[in-house]
């Protein structure tokens, strides 16, 4: 079997490119070449919204074709509470529709206007801190980062950028309670493993920017999702230690500030969570590898139990099914971990690994 | 079975996942079709690269290299057709069960009627409902608007109205639909999909026409105690083919190279499953093919078929474990070793991170078959919701009499051992009477009813092959015995030898009589205490011909529905007991 190995970048210095998109047409609110911050609004849709059917064919008491004539108004008109729809002319009584809100006309038809009362503002935050490379007319920006590069495979969901301050000494610290006070307020924390939904909602009362996790448990998802600052495990959810290149790097960049991107890992559009710590560049950094087969000499992660989270480098590959454990059989790699240890690890629990 | 083959030979057929994408080679040995080989890449549709036909190339290049048949050109097209030279392959059929659900609104005239026949009909291919509008519904028009503006559906899905009935009542429920297609930009209108009141049909077209793409078809329900999905689904299938190929990258080109013979693979497998149902309209056959993106399960009796397709209980998606402490405490009964419960719920909320990840430990396998288990036992429940019984009432809890069962999905096929995929399948269906168990070890069932409708008789020469695996015969006589109590006896009679096995069958056991693979037998059942095998309460009588499955035939008098006990350590004794009665 060929396999092109999921990869995970860990990168000292690269060059990325993320698109960002409105799922609408819009209007975008930066230019090429303009730096942008995560929070920044770089583009906005407005989606029509608190809609209200005036049924003039039953209010004047005509058939609706009747009622499109009398009406006296046409889509895009702005109209104000109280104002005058329609009218149908009599002999001793005229009867009249009138507004009872304010808002805009966006279809009138069968006799019945539709008004549009307000707009829905779809604001597209840029979510990096970077630099607009190119415009997408009407639907978003393509935006250039250089820098350090950490991915993860979950996140919340926000954005943030701060100062990195580093809160465990080593990969697999457990961030707790009696670690945090308020000096850590505004800044973006890492930390190795949490346990309890208590630390995270005191984290937020400081409150920090954000957060960067080796792991947690999946019972915290709730917490983690409601909390009002970025979260990003770079392992998953359980009591893993974070990937020693990813400690690593995070550790050597203390003290920056970092662009913390905790996006919803949706594989389909190629979303991942990441940080990105921007560092001055001279020209620009070469964009991550490709992705590429599976070979001997890859640096890669494992990504299931019982080696989560190590990484090491692959020796050999064996396309025949090997054996493990209650007698399941995977086509294997042997990986040479950075504990010394030699272990068989299925194909499909490996990630390659794009470490500089 | 008999059919006349076409004029072309040999047949390719991808079958993308969210996980591997498999490219299988189908030829005429002989005078009749067989599966000869198959390649597979992973699929390549994630964090980087974004373009499924990658993994289609390199799944072709594979199936080349174990066939020694080339197959892609050196413009990296697919050779089609076949040279003089034996390269290429005549016709390309796509099964694909990557990607996203498709977003769904359903609107329905009455919630208990029209409404659920729409939501069946929805889940008849992988999707998911956003928001049902009905007349009962309480919200104005303007607000049922809002939330189609807000939630911005693939499709939206309307049924109501028998034949002939009412139309004023469909219009209104339409109006908010045509609105939001008023409202929206063009290439964010929901499609519509209309399966009402057929002399409605015409006019929805003539409203709908130019504002966005409308497809009528045949009634789901024509008369309030009639529906009928199928035709409707042909429909929602093609839909979601043409959907698929808009948002997965790279399916448009092998949507070209198959000329549109692009199948959702809920489609191919149900297709199959009605199929086998044909043969004898007595029973039915149920399929279930547990994969990593949905869990699709199928009922067939004499070609009327119900299908459902599940996203929310695939593999690596079930996200609801984490919300809700009920369905962590559903899989962990099923454990059979210690597991503590946040390992469990870490690792199944885990899999949707990693869908492609396997297990390694014992502990890990035990946590997957759990699982495989309840997500089976909660697809059975939505299906049987919408399954009518002979007596024209909602089937219960249990299995109606099936003959065969069909498993697919690597979970319940490439288990380590065969027991494993008898009891995994036994605890979770607990079929009732006599059937047969089968595994679809190659995974071919979903291929073969794709390519049904470019050759029929590739299925089925390939379905007659022996492709598939006879795991066994299996009874489960059902009563109210104590346990221990003796329910049925079972004599056995070898064909060739006239040996004769007896073995009395005790409430609560599960047994196994040895019946060597493919060797004939004649059963003769005598049940006891009025337990019933199918043939009514306490009646008895004889199977001529059985063929042995790999575990022989298995009699299962654990009880329906099976009550496992409550406390843990005598439960997990038992799992280990039944699985060693078994095979291991």
């Amino acid at each position: 079997m060929t396999i092109i190995a999921r990869t995970s970048y860990v990168l000292p210095l690269t060059t990325i490119f993320r698109r960002r998109q409105l799922p609408l047409p819009g209007r975008i609110l930066v230019r090429q070449g303009q730096k942008v911050m995560p929070n920044d609004v770089i583009a906005e849709a407005s989606l029509p919204s608190g809609h209200l059917i005036l049924d003039v064919a039953r209010g004047l008491g005509v058939p609706p074709l009747k009622a499109d004539q009398l009406i006296d108004r046409a889509p895009g008109d702005h109209i104000s509470a109280g104002d005058l729809i329609a009218a149908r002319p009599g002999m001793f009584f005229s009867r009249t529709m009138r507004t009872p809100v304010d808002g805009k006309i966006v279809s009138v038809r069968n006799g019945k206007v539709l008004v549009q009362q307000s707009e829905a503002s779809l604001e597209l935050k840029a979510a990096y801190a970077g630099t607009v490379s190119e415009v997408i007319p009407e639907r978003g920006v393509i935006l250039e980062l250089s820098g350090a590069l950490i991915q993860g495979v979950w996140g919340n969901g926000k954005a943030e950028f701060g100062v990195m301050q580093i809160a465990a000494q080593a990969q697999n610290t457990i961030l707790k309670l009696d670690r945090i006070d308020v000096s850590l307020r505004g800044g973006i924390l890492v930390g190795g493993h949490l346990a309890e939904a208590e630390t995270l909602t005191s984290l937020a009362e400081i409150p920090i920017r954000g957060l960067i996790l080796a792991s947690m448990p999946s019972r915290l998802i709730k917490t983690a999702l409601s909390m009002p600052y970025p979260i990003l495990l770079t392992e998953g959810f359980g009591k893993l230690p974070m990937n020693l290149p990813a400690f690593r790097l995070l550790a050597t960049n203390a003290g920056r500030e970092v662009s913390l991107t905790a996006s919803h890992f949706q594989a389909h559009q190629g979303i991942v969570p990441e940080v990105l710590i921007p560092l001055p560049v001279t020209g620009k950094p070469q964009p991550p590898p490709a992705p590429r087969q599976l070979a001997p000499q890859n640096r890669v992660k494992i990504v299931w139990s019982p080696y989560s989270a190590q990484t090491g480098v692959i020796q050999s590959l064996s396309p025949e099914p090997v054996s493990f454990q209650a007698g399941l059989r995977y086509p294997a790699a042997q990986v040479k971990l950075d504990s010394g240890e030699l272990a068989a690890v299925p194909m499909a629990n490996l990630v390659v690994l794009e470490y500089k | 079975m008999t059919s006349t083959t076409q004029a072309m030979d040999s047949y390719l057929a991808l079958d993308i996942s969210e996980t591997y994408t498999r490219a299988l080679l189908f030829d005429i040995v002989g005078n009749s079709y067989r599966f000869v080989a198959a390649g597979n890449a992973q699929t390549t549709l994630g964090t980087v690269l974004q373009n499924v036909s990658t993994g289609a190339r390199l799944a072709i290049e594979d199936l080349s290299r174990i066939s020694g048949r080339t197959l892609i050109g050196r413009d990296n097209q697919l050779l089609i057709p076949t040279g003089s030279d034996g390269s290429g392959v005549d016709a390309l059929v796509v099964v694909v069960s990557a990607g996203s659900p498709l977003k769904v609104v359903i609107a329905g005239l009455l919630e208990d009627v029209s409404l659920e026949s729409a939501r069946r009909l929805a889940e008849t291919t992988s999707s998911v409902v956003l928001d049902t509008f009905s007349l009962n519904d309480r919200r104005k028009t303007e607000e049922r608007l809002d939330a189609l503006l807000h939630l911005r559906p693939d499709l939206v899905l309307v049924a109501g109205g028998t034949e002939g009935g009412a139309g004023q009542s469909i219009t209104q429920l339409l109006e908010p639909v045509l609105l939001a297609c008023q409202l929206l930009p063009q290439d964010a209108r929901p499609r519509l999909l209309y399966a009402g009141n057929r002399s409605l049909g015409e006019r929805v077209e003539a409203i709908f026409t130019g504002r966005t793409q409308v497809n009528i078809t045949p009634n789901i329900r024509p008369a309030l105690e009639v529906e009928q999905l199928e035709p409707a689904h042909v429909h929602l299938a093609r839909l979601y083919r043409e959907l698929a190929i808009q948002k997965l990258p790279g399916l448009q080109e092998l949507d070209l190279w198959a000329s549109s013979n692009v199948v959702p693979r809920p489609t191919g497998f149900g297709r199959v499953i009605r199929f086998l149902s044909l043969e004898d309209a007595t029973k039915g056959v149920l399929g279930v093919d547990l994969g990593v993106n949905a869990t699709t399960m199928v009922l067939a009796t004499g070609g009327k078929t119900s299908l459902g397709v599940y996203p929310d209980y695939g593999l690596g998606k079930f996200t609801a474990i984490a919300r809700d402490n009920v369905h962590l405490q559903q899989v962990l009964k099923w454990l059979p070793l210690p597991i503590p419960e946040d390992y469990v719920q870490d690792y199944i909320v885990s899999k949707t991170l990693h869908p492609g990840a396997v297990p390694t430990t014992a502990e890990d396998l035990a946590v997957e078959q759990a699982l495989a288990r309840y997500l089976m036992q909660l697809s059975w429940d939505r299906l049987s919701q919408g399954v009518v019984n002979g007596r024209g009432q909602r089937a219960a809890r249990l299995l109606p009499p099936v003959e065969p069962i069909i498993a697919a999905g690597r979970a319940l096929t490439h288990a380590p051992t065969s027991g494993q995929s008898m009891l995994m399948l036994l605890d979770a269906l607990q079929p009732v009477g006599i059937t047969t168990l089968i595994l679809d070890r190659n995974n071919l069932s979903p291929i073969l009813g794709a390519a049904a409708s470019l050759n029929p008789a590739l299925t089925v020469q390939v379905l007659d092959s022996g492709t598939f695996t006879n795991l066994g015969t299996v009874i489960c006589p059902v009563g109210n015995a104590r346990p221990g109590t003796p329910i049925l006896r079972v004599q056995m009679t070898l064909k060739d030898s006239d040996e004769e096995i007896k073995l009395d069958v005790k409430q609560g056991s599960l047994e196994v009589l040895p019946l060597a693979q493919g060797q004939v037998a004649s059963l003769h059942l005598s049940p006891f205490h009025r337990a019933d095998i199918g043939m009514g309460p306490g009646k008895g009588g004889s199977l001529k011909r059985v063929v042995g499955g790999v575990l022989g035939v298995v009699i299962d008098a654990r009880g329906r529905p099976l009550q496992l006990s409550e406390d843990t350590a005598r439960r997990q004794e038992l799992f280990r007991k039944w699985l060693w009665n078994l095979g291991g």
